[in-house]
């Protein structure tokens, strides 16, 4: 009885297996076989495109830096009663569709205060959901330090500065690593909103992807994609080799300036609240006051069809990256063999981190050597993206999970099958739906990936870009109105969820 | 530097929210104590009894919600721990976990900007004194309990404090590591003419280590004194209770001078007005006598436990 059980279970785990690497994996990566024997030449245009991408992502992680880990210290650190209002607020840039957040800040930076479209306003868009990463990946780390340390130190004669500088960042400085590859990949690939602000002559790399792809030139568009893989392979890389290191030896101390840089607390608050209140959170929200001197809701066709085809889509991957995603959070978090399941979480990694629009490249070229039809290759590819988004939380979710608590069911005689619905499925459940709404929120607004696949069907973001294109900004402009209620909504139930947990 | 006064020192907590009433909870009560230079004191009391809230508010980890603090006549009661030139010894030792040994102690002496080759030399002769000058370069999580322990020590002396505050210093560690630490500790302070106020619920730690005990309970100062002082005149039931052993005897009052508990007629330490009163006897005091007379108390041995030959 029990050895068939077992067969069960590895058959399961076989298939799910299976499924990652060749429909998730294999996909992803595919171009990267472009490189073998293909034509490698570099353009000037594709080159300045890197070049600029480059420049963008790393000035916008430091901004995000500097501002993101004070704010994030607030977050977790400080005792005043405003801190709730910006935890409630923290998350919204990451769940509105960044199209719709394009928009909003074209809509603020580039038509209320007339800055024109280029490297700018990229910064400026890319800045706002970026810093939701540092924030919350920073102060994930913060909350994981003994607070007794600071006491120590503090009582060892450091100044608050120095505590900080000494104490905390070599603490958290793994939560700072993965906040800024984070944010630097993310502004590295992000597309849609990217095109709205972009100007024909700084185009950033993933822009550049697409419209090649739309103009045919498939080998110099499988060059950038291969290029940018690569480059978000090395910064993956580099983060991993920095989180090793744990020991620290400080020798040096500027006394007088870190004493000076302590003090003025109130004022550093106060300029952060600023920064983050004007720089963040209002040009997010601007679309709301334009659609209320703006209001203009049409329902055509077109519309029309682009909502249901991107709810249609988003609700399908959900549901089928949930059937494979549980029983592979299961495998890497509680699998027999630790290497084998290291392995698949750091293959996960890479699929969340290769830019979407190479991304879509590279599925194009592999979907579309199989003559599926476009619905069917679309949905497939927001599979992609998605997959590892369900399947982070929920393996985390069951890691924290005490084993103990399992072997005590199974102690009093539960099944395996039961141990798993009874206890472990409702453990885990909040996890399973926060993954799932972050999952059909990223695949409601992706646009990257979708524009490199699809050529006729339209999904509610690449509609928006497209009327935002032609200037049909009161039309856009309620489309974002639509996907920004439904984000508020999420928004509000994931709140919900994680209280729970 | 030291001579500790404390007045009318008090701390008040908001009550947590699971609370219904948004009340506030006074952890520490009125406090009025002053401590003399060089000498080893205990803050002594159950747990929740706020001894540790005293301390870190001596320390200026937290800040009072009324009274003022002095150290040698100078008011401190507002300054940063940072400024307050002190050694503070934690309960779970917070070592820093990124540093190793070498750079743990000198910690202080590096933030206080003290001028490195002295400092060098000193934190040699700390880590020597403290016995794990050998270890200088390993990590907080290679050494036992109480290697830690003895670090910890040697960082918070390593900033030349005379005065070291410890928070429940050898309550982490199993019971034979400790009675051993607490003479190491009583030495070095003795040594080095520090000012000691260490904070504990063990009570025969504190009879054994101070010079001086100041017993809590609720937020209250019950008793300060001696051990002797205190153990052999408690000044109340709980003070008898927690310091050493004690078997209290419900009484009625006879007269002024005598109690009687069973047919025993007791005579009593102090003329009392009061009808009924406990008398508390030290066990030392107590003698088992097989022979029942009438003036003696009696009583059934139900188990007899046994903790080796004397």
């Amino acid at each position: 009885m029990f050895h068939l059980k077992k067969q069960f279970s590895n058959i399961i785990y076989a298939i799910t297996l299976l499924f990652f690497v060749c429909v998730i994996f294999l996909p992803a990566i595919y171009v990267l076989t472009y490189a073998v024997g293909g034509d490698f030449s570099v353009s000037e245009e594709l080159l300045k495109a890197l070049v600029i991408s480059f420049f963008i992502a790393f000035l916008v992680m430091i901004i995000d830096l500097v501002v993101g880990i004070p704010l994030a210290w607030v977050l977790v650190r400080s005792k005043s009663k405003y801190k709730i209002l910006l935890d409630n607020i923290v998350d919204f840039p990451l769940i509105v569709p960044t199209a719709a957040l394009g928009l909003s800040v074209f809509l603020f930076w580039g038509e209320f205060w007339q800055i024109g479209k280029g490297v700018t306003l990229i910064i400026l868009l890319h800045i706002i959901f970026t810093i939701p990463y540092v924030i919350r990946s920073v102060a994930a780390a913060i909350e994981q330090i003994d607070e007794t340390y600071n006491e120590a130190a503090s009582a060892l004669g450091a100044y608050p500065f120095t505590v900080f500088r000494t104490i905390d960042l070599p603490l958290f400085k793994d939560g700072v690593i993965v906040g800024s590859v984070l944010a630097f990949t993310r502004s590295l690939s992000e597309t849609g909103a990217t095109m709205m602000v972009a100007s024909a002559v700084s185009m950033t790399a993933p822009v550049f992807i697409v419209n090649l792809k739309h103009s045919g030139d498939i080998p110099q568009a499988a060059v950038a994609s291969i290029i940018l893989i690569v480059l978000s392979l090395v910064v993956l890389i580099i983060a991993k080799f920095l989180t090793r290191k744990r020991h620290f030896k400080f020798e040096v101390i500027y006394f007088d300036l870190e004493k000076r840089l302590s003090g003025w607390s109130r004022i550093k608050n106060c300029f952060l609240a600023l920064f983050f209140s004007i720089m963040v959170v209002i040009p997010t929200v601007y679309i709301i006051f334009y659609n209320f001197f703006n209001f203009n809701p049409v329902f055509n066709a077109v519309i029309l069809n682009s909502l249901l085809v991107s709810f249609g889509i988003a609700f399908f991957i959900t549901i089928a990256g949930l059937i494979f995603a549980i029983p592979m959070a299961y495998f890497i978090a509680r699998g027999k063999s630790k290497k084998l399941s290291a392995l698949f979480e750091n293959l996960h990694d890479i699929v969340l981190l290769v830019p979407t629009s190479a991304l879509g490249v590279s599925l194009a070229l592999f979907w579309g050597k199989l003559n599926f039809s476009e619905i069917f290759i679309l949905a497939l590819s927001h599979l992609s993206f998605t997959f590892p988004l369900l399947v982070k939380p929920i393996t985390a979710a069951i890691k924290n999970v005490d084993h103990e608590i399992e072997e005590a069911a199974a102690g009093l005689g539960a099944k395996r099958k039961k141990v798993l619905t009874s206890i472990l499925l409702p453990l885990v459940m909040p996890a399973i739906i926060a993954g799932s709404i972050m999952a059909f929120m990223r695949s409601l607004s992706e646009t990257g990936a979708t524009l490199a696949v699809s050529k006729d069907i339209k999904t509610v973001s690449i509609l928006i870009v497209d009327l935002v294109k032609n200037g049909q900004m009161p039309e856009a402009g309620f489309l974002c109105f639509i996907l920004f209620l439904i984000a508020s909504v999420f928004l509000i139930a994931l709140k919900k969820t994680k209280k729970e947990v | 530097m030291p001579n500790i006064k404390l007045k009318n020192v008090t701390k008040k907590f908001r009550s947590i929210s699971g609370q219904k009433e948004n009340g506030t909870i006074t952890a520490v009560d009125n406090v009025n104590i002053e401590i003399k230079a060089h000498s080893y004191n205990t803050i002594l009391g159950p747990s929740g009894c706020g001894k540790t809230t005293l301390l870190r508010m001596i320390a200026g980890l937290e800040v009072l919600t009324n009274g003022k603090i002095f150290f040698n006549n100078q008011n401190v009661t507002n300054m940063p721990p940072e400024e307050k030139n002190i050694g503070f010894v934690f309960q779970h030792y917070s070592l820093f976990p990124h540093m190793d040994v070498w750079h743990n102690v000198g910690y202080g002496p590096l933030v206080r900007n003290f001028p490195k080759e002295k400092a060098d030399k000193f934190i040699y002769k700390i880590l020597k004194m403290v016995k794990l000058d050998d270890r200088s370069n390993a990590y907080p999580k290679e050494l036992s309990g109480g290697m830690k322990q003895r670090i910890a020590v040697a960082r918070a002396l390593a900033v030349r404090s005379k005065l070291l505050l410890l928070d429940e210093p050898l309550g982490a560690l199993d019971a034979r590591i400790g009675t051993a630490l607490r003479y190491e500790l009583m030495n070095l302070v003795k040594k080095y003419k520090l000012t000691a106020i260490h904070v504990t619920h063990d009570q025969e730690e504190a009879m054994t280590i101070s010079d001086n005990i100041i017993m809590m309970k609720r937020g209250k100062i019950v008793q300060t004194g001696s051990p002797k002082e205190i153990y052999r005149k408690p000044n109340s039931i709980f003070a008898a209770y927690f310091l050493g052993r004690c078997n209290f005897f419900r009484c009625n009052v006879v007269d002024k001078d005598h109690a009687r508990f069973q047919d025993a007629i007791i005579e009593i330490p102090k003329r009392t007005e009061k009808k009924r009163i406990v008398l508390g006897v030290r066990p030392e005091r107590v003698h088992i006598n097989s022979k029942v007379k009438e003036e003696n108390i009696q009583g059934t041995i139900e188990f007899i436990n046994f903790l080796g030959d004397r």
